[in-house]
């Protein structure tokens, strides 16, 4: 291999890991803010940040423990189901804590997070199917 | 010196933009505005748990058929 190819593959594959390192840093600080923006609003809520803070710190170990038990298997799942997932738990939530924030009175309290969840995943699988199909007509009007 | 505190300042607001707005403004601004509607409704007396709900399911709907387009 001529000098010029090999520093071009090494740059090359430091641009890489340089893209992979950031990728696991930014998703890392993204998913970490979340977790402190969670634990300050429990917290100032109840009044009791010391629980929300060792709630916090529980759960990380918790999925962190979770995450490294199961790596291989996680590894397996896709991407975008991953993110789907993510997608409607934390739309759920969202959903049921910024009203129960405004006031909303809930008609199943608590409960109503279950329902939430029903909802939010039976639409998400319908859009996903609706998109799908869609995709498949496009390709077979093409072919 | 100038150049590196306004690229540091541009990222630290991608960054802002990427956490509270994500990949489709319309769904943030949907967001920010059913809430509005929502805490007006129960400032009239409407017990409004269903309209976010609602909201999402239908921007949802709206914010797909866009990216098809686009």
């Amino acid at each position: 291999m001529k000098p010029t190819q090999d520093s071009a593959q090494r740059f090359a594959m430091l641009i890489v890991f340089r893209g992979i390192v950031l990728a696991a840093y930014y998703a890392a600080l993204v998913q970490g803010l979340e977790v402190a923006f969670i634990v300050v609003t429990f917290g100032a809520t109840a009044n009791q940040h010391g629980v929300a803070i060792l709630g916090g710190v529980a759960g990380i170990a918790t999925i962190g423990g979770l995450g490294l038990a199961t790596n291989r298997l996680i590894t397996r799942i896709p991407r975008s189901f991953l993110q789907l997932i993510v997608g409607v738990m934390l739309t759920t939530f969202g959903t049921f804590w910024s009203l129960e924030g405004l006031g909303v009175d809930w008609p199943a309290s608590d409960g109503t997070i279950l329902v939430l969840l029903g909802l939010y995943s039976l639409i998400a699988f319908a859009y996903t199917g609706i998109e799908r199909r869609r995709r498949q007509a496009v390709l077979g009007a093409i072919a | 010196m100038m150049g590196q505190v306004g690229s540091a300042a541009i990222a630290f607001g991608r960054f802002w933009y990427h956490f509270i707005v994500g990949r489709d403004l319309l769904l943030a601004v949907a967001v920010a505005a059913g809430l509005m509607v929502t805490g007006i409704l129960l400032r009239v007396g409407v017990n409004a748990f269903w309209f976010m709900p609602l909201l999402v399911v239908a921007a949802l709907g709206i914010s797909l058929r866009r990216a098809r387009a686009s």
